[in-house]
């Protein structure tokens, strides 16, 4: 039984590590947080669907007309809401509530678009199960650890290695020097929402298969993976994808080995223990000081 | 001209509040039935009955709410084509209750008050009716529920009706066909809200009295998608057959990942298992059984009758068939009420309450309703169905051909 729920927990927590990633990219690059991380996730699930289902397409093609997409779509919420707010010089807060807003109008337009049935995402692979220490995984359970932490190494890498990735930490930190630097802040924010909204789509395509695809898939793994990002340390990567393996583990030993009735309870008041004792998450992401 | 302004603003409120009069003005008494003894008609005097629909139609339960709102819309035209309730034009007027307790009471006292409502179609959540029985019994408006917890009908209240089937009377069959399979020991996974609950306790109440031990009991939150954890202890426990009693989307969820697990036990689930549940699950939903008034069809000519008569219609309105059986209990509901109406020759809801008491011999979409128990349940027994192969197929049938002891044989 420690088996499964080890290996299960890791599952869940690499999905909740791959959202927190998302939160954390943006919250690195631009200072502010963003509650539509999730709905986006079910965006790519319902995208999955159309190109893998419905249109028949190779999965591989489909996943790069998925990022492509939802590259454009976090470009244009940054664009289109977040960027307007802040022009007007809003309080951080007022865009996190528009974040709010996005996540409802994403949510109600996945059910007019695709409407309110729970959608069966296809298996992406031929084998269905795999067997691990004697036990069956589904093979996408497995495909998503090795995933996610192939997008933390591919996110760590570009933030702290590339120009691009430089560029973005420096907009963040201080757009008036980085403007002076010659960066363009606008474009390297609107980059950062674009990957993010990438890092979304591509978690919502690994639960498709696991989980089924439906308008509110999201909204509570956005939570969670909130959760992780600000136990693992928010906007750190490494911390991102170590608060969803801690924030997964937890919940399926609880429900394993307790009930399920406490998941929640001790996975939210672990949250809330780290916010008293440790805000800085894991790995010691300090805030950004104006 | 602010003079003008507020005469045409006082002519309005006038008007509206005439347009607003009593539900009964013109009243006819069905016979032998008012306490008065008055002869005068009960029609409405208003042009139009007005029928409130009040269900979950966004969220998780929206597939099953669309689909019943789409069949309570197709009897209510096949009525009005017809010349309508005693010459009246049935209009809907629908409210999405979001299966939230509070937004679906909210809908049914504006239903009943400013809507002023001839009958409702209430909500498909057993949790959502149960908030409504006071207002229900206060407003004397007749409520249609496709609820299947029994805690609908136990309060007493003579103007709630379920379209469907007490999920209690399901349990029966389920024990029946236990008894004949020998089962000696199950366990339980549920949601946690009041018709799981309720369906649970039942279950585990119903394995005590035949002497089967109930191994465990795993529970899942709402919006919850992973149930491995629950799953792994169900398979520890290793018991021969597993109830689950969750709404229409965790379903499937629950059966494709305990399948997953390596179970191979038949499942059993409180009510119908609908088509969607069997394409998501796949073929993990082979022997997944319940017992239920009906099933849902992935082609109208599978079925035969009335059924098939609903069947075509809705696939010619709307493109495809339904697939959840929650658009028969819309359906059902409008019988009903057809049936009632015409046996009050009244539209008024006391007439209605009244009427639907003596309906007994209704054949409705899962099979023959009737109501003159007086505790508002329209259907008594329902049928023992197992799912393989996408099909639905007779389960005491295949019990009594010997082949579940073949089938034990083979998952062992």
């Amino acid at each position: 039984m420690l088996i499964t729920l080890f290996v299960s927990g890791i599952v869940l927590g690499c999905i909740y590590g791959i959202v927190a990633l998302g939160y954390s990219l943006i919250y690195k690059a631009s200072g502010l947080m963003s509650f539509a991380q999730g709905d986006l996730m079910t965006v790519g699930a319902y995208l999955g669907i159309t190109f893998y289902s419905y249109m028949k397409l190779p999965f591989f093609i489909s996943i790069i007309l998925i990022g492509v997409i939802m590259f454009f779509l976090g470009m244009g919420i940054e664009r289109g809401v977040i960027r307007r707010l802040r022009r007007k010089g809003v309080e951080p807060i007022y865009v996190v509530l528009a974040t709010i807003a996005i996540s409802f109008i994403i949510q109600n337009g996945c059910q007019k678009v695709w409407g309110p049935v729970m959608l069966n995402f296809p298996s992406i692979f031929k084998t269905s199960t795999i067997q691990l220490f004697g036990r069956n995984f589904q093979t996408e359970s497995i495909f998503t650890v090795i995933a996610s932490f192939t997008i933390m190494a591919i996110l760590q890498f570009f933030m702290k290695k590339t120009k691009a990735g430089t560029a973005m930490r420096a907009s963040a930190m201080d757009p008036i020097a980085a403007k002076a630097c010659g960066i363009n802040v606008n474009i390297t924010t609107g980059l950062t929402w674009g990957c993010a909204g990438c890092t979304a789509a591509l978690a919502g395509v690994l639960m498709g298969p696991l989980y089924g695809v439906f308008s509110t898939l999201g909204s509570q793994i956005g939570t969670k993976g909130f959760a992780a990002a600000v136990i693992g340390g928010y906007g750190n990567f490494v911390g991102s994808i170590v608060g969803g393996l801690i924030l997964g583990l937890l919940e399926t030993l609880t429900s394993g080995y307790i009930s399920s009735n406490y998941r929640d309870i001790i996975s939210y008041t672990v949250l809330i223990l780290f916010l008293f004792i440790r805000p800085w998450g894991l790995f010691n992401e300090r805030t950004i000081k104006n | 001209m602010r003079k003008i302004i507020a005469g045409v603003l006082a002519v309005s409120m006038i008007l509206s509040m005439t347009a607003c009069g009593g539900k009964t003005t013109n009243t006819e008494t069905p016979a032998g039935t008012s306490a008065s003894g008055s002869q005068e008609s009960k029609i409405e005097s208003k042009g139009e009955f007005i029928l409130g629909f009040c269900s979950p139609l966004s969220g998780s339960n929206a597939e099953a709410g669309m689909q019943c709102l789409n069949a309570v819309k197709l009897g209510v035209r096949q009525i009005n084509e017809r010349g309508g309730l005693n010459g009246q034009q049935i209009k809907i007027i629908s409210y999405d209750d979001e299966a939230n307790p509070a937004t679906s009471l909210a809908a049914i006292i504006k239903l009943s008050t400013t809507d002023d409502a001839n009958a409702i179609v209430g909500s498909l959540m057993s949790s959502c009716i149960l908030g409504q029985l006071d207002t229900i019994n206060q407003y004397k408006v007749p409520v249609f529920t496709g609820g299947t917890s029994p805690s609908l009908t136990s309060q007493g209240s003579k103007y709630i009706f379920r379209t469907t089937m007490n999920q209690d009377y399901a349990m029966n069959d389920i024990m029946a066909a236990y008894e004949e399979m020998g089962v000696k020991t199950a366990a339980l996974f549920t949601a946690q809200d009041e018709a799981q609950i309720k369906s649970g306790e039942q279950f585990e109440k119903s394995c005590e009295e035949k002497g089967i031990e109930v191994l465990g009991w795993e529970y899942c939150m709402d919006g919850d998608t992973d149930y491995t954890a629950q799953c792994t202890r169900l398979m520890n426990m290793n018991p021969e057959v597993i109830f689950f009693a969750a709404p229409s989307q965790p379903q499937p969820l629950f059966v494709k990942q305990i399948r997953d697990m390596g179970y191979k036990g038949t499942l059993w689930n409180k009510e119908s298992f609908q088509q969607n549940g069997i394409q998501i699950a796949g073929e993990n939903s082979n022997y997944v059984c319940f017992s239920w008034p009906c099933v849902s069809y992935v082609d109208a000519n599978d079925a035969t009758g009335i059924m098939k008569d609903f069947l075509m219609a809705y696939e010619a309105e709307y493109g495809a068939l339904p697939t959840s059986d929650c658009a028969y209990r819309g359906y059902d509901a409008v019988l009903v009420l057809e049936e009632a109406c015409k046996t009050a020759n009244a539209n008024d809801c006391q007439s209605i309450a009244d009427a639907i008491v003596t309906i007994n011999q209704l054949e409705a979409l899962g099979g023959v309703m009737d109501f003159t128990s007086g505790t508002g349940e329209g259907y008594q027994k329902g049928q023992l169905y197992y799912v393989n192969d996408g099909k639905y197929n007779d389960f005491m049938q295949w019990l009594r051909d010997g082949n579940y002891e073949a089938f034990k044989e083979q998952i062992n």
